[in-house]
């Protein structure tokens, strides 16, 4: 299990915001938003629809509409990600890091074969090979995911859901990037197929190498597989540390009603699903002080004052709370 | 061919036959029950009783609705339309004349239409929102506000009139004609005569007729596969085939046309109406002996059963076209099944 | 909970639904819409400019479209005079009074009207040489020139001078084959195309709304022979379809109004039934249904509101081809009666003349047809965008 003290770090952000021009002005989808990915880890990025998450997924990639707006710094392997231009952007993509997205269904080209997919991938970043070392490359691949060679010449709509899955993520691995992206990965498979897919992807961490960024709204399914969490809301990236600490002990309110509202079969009988109050703000007009402090149960009045940092609590876990941070003197405006 | 497909064809011929039905029985209300005598249409205002008599008695519509009807329809099915009333031939063999032209000036402008609309089409898609995209657009939509025989008569005055490079009416120069005809389509009858002069003379006389019709039909055809693009262009699979590193032009041109292509293919066919309309005003912009010719022509020769045969044969042809279109539809797409 | 004051509101929303002017609410819509705006207004521009120019026609425009004013054949611009005699041998003094005297003229060409206009003796001459040869052998003492060809006949010093300058009218735009002024014309025969245009657009939308709603609310056997009719009239080539109905209507406005409407009575039709199948399932008609609400009372309330934005673009872009289609009848010679000013007949008389070089003859009207018609489609597909985000992506 990799632990962020002894391990590389592979990607470093800083101060990342991402701004969507809408008709009603510009909004922040993601803002300030800074934190450490290790070689080798499993992080699960957790928060509400529309939190900002799979925007923070993609702003890895650079994969947003030319309209949105990035700042901060990305620094992937020590290069700065920002900086690429369209070539560059292209080597990286699919190379370093690969994606693999929420519905099989359409993400396969339906005009191409699953072969040509996977030839296509590898020939568009090392060139032209030699048609039966590639086709032995990439039969090796799927066989290694579970499927059999001869369904390579098949079209996607003859796939089965989870087979189609696994061709994605044959994708994803087939160039060695050092980190997949699973973008609600599991949503639109049955449980079964789902169960089937995570062993996997635990399988291909430790075969492959490979880090995972598993974004979702599926609690379970982080504490299962992941090694840290980070928690978004509104935005803001609220609480990181590892699954153990902050499952066990969740230290922003947030994330304390996050895991409350969780279903749980140990759940006793007297004990109710805890429901959070409000919704999430509307991101043109966040509310002033910590995005979170209309709904917080535990909210001072500094919280609609002022901000709070994303500093450490207690060794290495990241949180962003007055609750835990030296209240400054707001000065009465 | 599967038992699916069979079935598809059947159910796709099943629904022609009523539609030919329907649209004949149209066209024989137009001619011969709506208010509007046809002898008077004709033979126009003035005309002595006794010709309106001899006229009506002449195309048959002295005698009672349903045996006209019924004559009409049987006339239809064993593809008989009559004898040419200034022609002394049957109206089948003018038609057998006439329409190679037709087909011949679709053709080339089915070329151009398809060039011009997938390729800016698919680059106005391809940088959706972006200026060039709008310029497209917006040039698209004054393209098609032109008049087709306008454009025609420009290209006259500019190519021909003016700089003399093309000649701008007719299919061959005068005094050529081919020494026989085998499909009637000159450039193809040239190809296999091996008469390169007559295909030099031929593609001559079509450039600037298809180049016409091409055009604005193309203003169409860019709008639609732009439309088709920009939505093919949003799946999934390519932001997928992006997030693998692809190049930008591979995934427009290689992925999305390609999966574009059917129903921009589908849609092309469903403009084989809009061809004839324009094919009409082109061929009587460039004296260009086609069926637009003939009907405009006979019009005013008083040919009813001419006029009246060519429009049942435009009926036929149109659900004929659009039968195998359906077809060809069935054939390509596996997921289209009855 | 988060208080909105109404700062933070953002400008663009606050400008938009402040208080001002229609006027000034349009022009803030361009912030909103963006390129679509500038579409729509460009397309909504050109007709308003062209609507009025033909409302105001007989004040705006120079002559009586039909009268044949001028000199068959005047070049754009054209048409002014020049009274010219021998060099300080001129009977009458520049300004004076001109009746009285003898004019030498070309024949057919704007001198020779010019003089009969002024009720003056006139010796005609059959070409520009005999008439210069008239003037020098004393034949005449004065003529009229054509302005451009008397300034460069004085300035080369040939023993002539210039006595009155700008006599008679310019044809801004030129003349036709008879002589009528192609921009009165083109003014009068806007009123021509938009009648057609608009009253085949609302005949096409009257019958094929009503059919529609009919179809849809009826369904069975009515819906299932109306779709099929209506679906053969959509796959025949439309012109086609307006020919035949034009020949056996014979000439006159509304004769081709009537035709061109058939063509576009199927898209009509399609839209409203498709709309009303579709209303007729969803859950809040149920829903008003079950409590009581009266057909009428549900085409008032849920089809209508969702039919209408869609009919209104449909409405201009059938308007944008039933110009086209007008002028293409006219240009075959098939519709109008001749003494109707208008645009695609121009066209069919421009035509006999194109390889005599009168391009001013084909030029301006289907100038004029495109800026319509163009006009119309940008309005419809502007309007796409802004009433119907769904509609407009296809």
């Amino acid at each position: 299990m990799a632990a962020p003290q002894d391990s590389e770090v592979l990607i470093s952000v800083r101060d990342l915001t991402v701004t969507y021009s809408s008709h009603w002005g510009p909004v922040d989808a993601v803002s300030g938003v800074s934190f450490e990915f290790y070689r080798g880890e499993i992080l699960g990025l957790v928060g509400e629809s529309g939190c900002g998450k799979s925007t923070l997924g993609k702003a890895l990639m650079r994969m947003l509409p030319q309209s949105a707006g990035i700042e901060g710094e990305i620094l992937f392997d020590g290069e700065d990600v920002l900086g690429y231009d369209d070539r560059q952007l292209r080597n990286f993509r699919g190379r370093r890091i690969s994606m693999i997205f929420q519905d099989p269904m359409t993400s396969l080209n339906p005009v191409q074969r699953v072969g040509g997919h996977l030839t296509e991938a590898i020939e568009v970043h090392e060139g032209k090979r030699s048609k039966a070392g590639l086709r032995e490359r990439i039969g090796q691949l799927v066989e290694r995911l579970g499927i059999q060679r001869s369904r390579l010449d098949d079209y996607p709509h003859q796939l089965s859901g989870g087979m189609r899955q696994r061709v994605m993520i044959g994708l994803g691995l087939a160039l060695h990037p050092d980190l997949i992206i699973a973008d609600e990965a599991t949503t639109s498979l049955d449980v079964i197929v789902e169960a089937k897919l995570l062993d996997q992807m635990r399988e291909i961490r430790d075969q492959f190498q490979v880090s995972i960024l598993l974004i979702t709204h599926n609690i379970g399914l982080v504490a299962e597989l992941a090694d840290r969490v980070a928690v978004m809301y509104a935005g803001r990236m609220v609480e990181v540390g590892s699954v153990y600490e902050v499952f066990e002990r969740p230290l922003h309110p947030y994330s304390v009603g996050l895991l409350n509202s969780v279903p749980n079969i140990e759940l006793g009988e007297r004990e109710e699903l805890y429901k959070m109050p409000g919704e999430p703000p509307n991101l043109l007009l966040p509310p002033p002080g910590c995005r979170f402090h209309p709904r917080c149960p535990e909210a001072m009045p500094v919280c609609s004052k002022a901000e709070p940092a994303l500093l450490p609590v207690d060794g290495s876990r990241l949180v962003h709370c007055w609750l835990f941070q030296d209240h400054p003197e707001v000065a009465e405006a | 061919m599967s038992r699916g497909l069979q079935r598809y064809i059947l159910v796709r011929i099943g629904l022609t036959l009523p539609m030919v039905l329907i649209l004949v029985s149209l066209v024989f209300i137009v001619l011969r029950v709506l208010p509007g005598d046809p002898a008077l249409a004709i033979l126009r205002e003035g005309a002595s009783e006794e010709a309106l008599a001899a006229f009506r008695a002449a195309i048959g519509i002295d005698r009672p609705l349903h045996i006209q009807y019924f004559d009409f329809i049987t006339g239809v099915l064993t593809l008989d339309f009559g004898e040419s009333m200034t022609r002394n031939r049957p109206v089948v063999e003018e038609i057998k004349t006439f329409f190679p032209a037709t087909v011949e000036l679709a053709i080339f402008s089915m070329l151009i239409t398809a060039t011009v609309g997938i390729g800016f089409g698919a680059y106005a898609a391809k940088n959706r929102k972006s200026g060039r995209d709008y310029g497209i657009r917006v040039s698209s939509i004054i393209l098609y506000s032109i008049p087709i025989f306008w454009l025609g008569l420009m290209f006259q005055m500019i190519f021909g009139a003016g700089l003399g490079w093309l000649p701008v009416s007719g299919r061959l120069d005068p005094g050529n004609t081919p020494a026989y005809t085998i499909t009637g389509l000159y450039t193809i009858d040239a190809i296999i005569m091996r008469d390169w002069d007559l295909l030099v003379d031929a593609l001559r006389h079509l450039i600037l007729p298809s180049l016409t019709l091409g055009l604005i039909l193309g203003a169409i055809f860019i709008r639609l596969t732009r439309a088709n693009m920009v939505d093919v262009l949003e799946e999934d699979y390519i932001t997928a085939g992006r997030a693998r590193g692809l190049r930008e032009r591979t995934l427009a041109y290689r992925h999305g046309l390609r999966n574009a292509f059917i129903p921009i293919v589908t849609l092309l066919g469903l403009q084989f109406a809009l061809l004839l309309s324009g094919a009409i005003l082109t061929e009587t912009t460039f004296s260009w002996p086609g069926m637009g010719r003939l009907i405009v022509d006979r019009i005013y020769d008083r040919d009813f059963a001419t006029v009246q045969g060519s429009i049942v044969f435009f009926a036929l042809l149109v659900m004929g076209f659009s039968l195998i279109v359906d077809i060809a539809y069935g054939f390509i797409d596996p997921r289209i099944r009855y | 909970m988060a208080t909105t004051t109404p700062d933070a509101v953002p400008l663009s929303i606050r400008e938009l639904t402040a208080d001002v002017g229609f006027v000034r609410r349009i022009l803030r819509g361009r912030k909103w819409y963006g390129t679509e705006w500038y579409i729509t207004v460009l397309g909504g521009t050109i007709l308003v400019v062209i609507t009025a120019a033909t409302l105001l026609a007989p004040v705006v425009a120079p002559h009586d479209p039909n009268e044949f004013i001028g000199a068959a054949f005047t070049p754009p611009g054209g048409g002014l005079q020049t009274l010219v005699a021998r060099s300080g041998e001129s009977p009458v003094a520049p300004g004076a009074e001109l009746s009285g005297q003898t004019v030498g003229v070309q024949r057919n060409r704007n001198g020779s009207n010019l003089a009969k206009e002024l009720e003056l003796d006139s010796e005609r001459y059959q070409n520009q040489e005999a008439l210069l040869d008239g003037l020098a052998g004393g034949e005449v003492d004065l003529i009229f020139l054509d302005q451009d060809v008397a300034k460069e006949l004085v300035t080369s010093g040939s023993g002539f001078e210039v006595v009155i300058q700008e006599l008679g009218r310019r044809y801004f735009l030129g003349t036709d084959n008879l002589g009528r002024d192609i921009t009165s014309r083109l003014t009068w025969g806007a009123r021509t195309v938009l009648g057609v245009a608009i009253s085949s657009a609302l005949l096409a939308s009257v019958v094929g709304i009503s059919l529609g709603l009919l179809s849809g609310f009826a369904g069975g056997r009515i819906d299932r022979v109306l779709s099929l009719t209506m679906d053969s009239i959509y796959s025949f080539p439309g012109l086609l379809l307006a020919i035949i109905m034009a020949v056996m209507l014979g000439p006159g406005i509304f004769n081709v109004a009537v035709a061109i409407s058939v063509i576009y009575i199927p898209t009509f039709f399609r839209i409203v039934r498709g709309q009303v199948l579709s209303i007729k399932e969803s859950l809040y008609v149920e829903a008003a249904r079950s409590l009581g609400a009266k057909s009428r009372n549900i085409l008032r309330m849920y089809i209508f509101p969702n039919v209408i934005p869609s009919v209104v673009i449909v409405f201009s872009l059938n308007i944008a081809d039933a110009i086209l289609t007008a002028a293409g009848l006219s240009f075959i010679g098939l519709g109008l009666p001749p003494d109707v000013p208008d645009w695609g007949y121009d066209l069919s008389k421009g035509h006999q003349f194109l390889v005599a070089g009168r391009w001013w003859m084909i030029t301006f009207p289907g100038v004029m047809i495109t800026l319509v018609a163009a006009g119309f489609s940008l309005l419809g597909e502007g309007l796409s965008e802004i009433l119907n985000p769904r509609l407009s992506e296809n």
